[in-house]
């Protein structure tokens, strides 16, 4: 039979962003595949370097409306290093619980979308369901289901009251016991056994070669975890294991996803245990910060997201650099769906957990009819946006 | 392993020159080599700790040179390389041969900031769209933002 190229996307009914993939089939049998990437693109980077610290704070928050804790973490962390502060450490505590709330929202999440992918609907809409609870206890915290806003330069925007801290209590344990029933159908339930077993299937070595991070590499027998590799916040203080998998499939990384919303109810749990009683939630912070260079790793959701920055002593940056753990996980699900069944594309795409808003940063506004305009003033977008 | 243990032995067994080898913290370790030896010197970093993880290739801009940074993760310590490429020949060899996940951070030094990127197996753009202009990269620092036109509200 001969092969057929055919591209789907960047605008598609199926996808849920845009992107393009390319995919050579022979029959029913992927024999090639391939991804562009670059259609939402926001020039966040760039703009990075033409605000103050403080505003990139909330640039960096909208790279991502999933792992948006995340960013600002990662972010606040690089440039308190830069300025040698030291944040409070009832704010460390709350910022681990945020990032492991996070964890918890975006795995239930996911757990729905994969869910759904498969044509498990009753598993997509319980595990949605579910995932109310923990966006109920966002809001309650931060006053937002989503660009919480709770990270700041210093330390944290709100403080966890006893009040708060009771209702935590109480959403984590049922949200344990729900994910603990997932874990129990990920791993028996017939159909959803078919559709994941020996799909997308990409070995550890291979994983490590390409540079795949998070829940990928781990559900593929290798520990790296940048909670483990590089301690921050107070990740040493808690007692918490790396979670793996030796299957190397959309079955492993469901089992080690499930399993990381478990631990994260626990990690939030001993967080509220150890937390220190009253005191100050955020440190004062300089305008400026003096001239250095750091990196900042910190493990999203996705993997490890790691920001570069460079200062120059004034109270702008001079470069900030964002890799999200979407572009690092690529390589390897390009490999995953290769030699797999056309049917089986979604659902091993999905297994990554994609998220291109975060990977592109930059929008490029073309004037497709004479092709020579490449920017556009800000009086021009004011205008055009404006346009009826 | 200490940042500072990996620069001692970098500074002792590294066969090559070194612009630069310093452990700015328990974690951080700064190393840098000339352009040339990019590729010598990767190969030694993926030998001698491995497994090391590539997390990511930052290119600045420093206004003389386009600086490439390799952001290498191995257990307890992340390991920086650095190596300034000058303006007007900008080259800088691949190192994907060497480490796989470079792949597609060379793609994005190449589409950013036009550094060529030789014997890269896969030189196509990733970011920038096809109809995007040869020889304009956008985080170049000699590629300006068009100046504000008035100042318009936007309400």
């Amino acid at each position: 039979m001969p092969k057929l190229s055919f591209p789907i996307g960047p605008q598609h009914p199926a996808l849920k962003e845009p992107e393009n993939l390319r995919f050579t089939v022979d029959g029913e049998l992927v024999v090639d595949a391939d991804i562009r990437i670059g259609y939402v693109h926001r020039s966040i980077e760039r703009s990075c370097s033409e605000r103050n610290y403080v505003q990139d704070l909330y640039l960096c928050e909208r790279v991502c409306g999933i792992c948006s804790n995340a960013h600002t973490l990662a972010y606040s962390m690089a440039i308190e290093k830069l300025a040698d502060v030291e944040v409070p450490e009832r704010a460390q505590y709350i910022r681990m619980m945020m990032h492991e709330f996070e964890r918890i929202h975006s795995h239930m999440l996911w757990l729905g979308v994969a869910a759904h992918e498969i044509g498990f609907e009753t598993l997509f809409m319980y595990a949605w369901r579910d995932r109310e609870i923990i966006q109920d206890i966002l809001e309650m915290v931060s006053g937002n289901r989503g660009h919480y806003a709770m990270t700041t330069l210093g330390g944290v925007r709100y403080d966890i009251t006893d009040e708060m801290a009771g209702k935590i209590r109480e959403g984590l344990a049922t949200l344990r016991q729900r994910a603990e029933h997932y874990a129990d159908i990920a791993t028996t339930e017939a159909t959803f056994l078919k559709r994941t077993v020996g799909v997308g299937v990409v070995s550890g070595d291979r994983c490590q070669q390409l540079g795949a991070c998070g829940p990928v590499v781990r559900a593929s027998g290798k520990d790296y975890d940048v909670r483990a590799y590089f301690p921050y916040l107070k990740y040493d203080n808690v007692e918490w294991e790396v979670r793996t998998s030796e299957l190397c499939d959309v079955l492993g990384r469901t089992i080690v996803r499930v399993q990381e919303v478990i631990d994260a109810c626990d990690i939030s749990i001993q967080c509220l245990d150890l937390m220190p009683e009253g005191g100050e939630i955020q440190a004062k912070f300089p305008r400026k910060v003096p001239e250095g260079e750091v990196t900042s790793r910190v493990e999203a959701q996705r993997g490890e997201l790691i920001y570069y920055v460079r200062s120059d002593g004034s109270d702008v940056p001079e470069r900030v650099k964002i890799r999200t753990p979407t572009l690092a996980n690529l390589p390897a699900s390009i490999e995953m769906v290769i030699g797999g069944q056309i049917a089986d594309i979604p659902i091993a795409f999905a297994s990554i957990d994609p998220c291109f808003s975060c990977t592109d940063r930059m929008v490029v506004l073309d004037d497709i009819s004479t092709g020579d305009r490449r920017t556009m003033s800000w009086a021009e977008l004011v205008k055009l946006g404006k346009r009826k | 392993m200490t940042a500072s243990e990996l620069v001692e032995q970098i500074q002792s067994e590294y066969e090559g020159e070194l612009t630069e080898a310093e452990a700015r913290s328990d974690v951080d370790a700064w190393v840098g080599v000339p352009p040339a030896d990019v590729q010598q010197m990767a190969r030694y970093i993926m030998e001698t700790w491995a497994p090391v993880h590539l997390s990511t290739i930052s290119g600045v801009d420093n206004g003389r040179e386009i600086e490439v940074l390799y952001h290498f993760a191995t257990e307890g310590v992340s390991l920086n390389l650095r190596a300034a490429v000058p303006k007007g020949d900008d080259r800088i060899d691949t190192i994907t041969p060497i480490v796989p996940a470079a792949i597609l951070y060379e793609r994005e030094i190449m589409d950013m900031f036009g550094v060529e990127i030789v014997g890269h197996p896969d030189p196509r753009r990733l970011i920038l769209p096809e109809d995007w202009p040869e020889g304009d990269y956008p985080l170049r620092r000699d590629d300006v933002l068009e100046e504000e036109e008035g100042e318009e509200d936007n309400a």
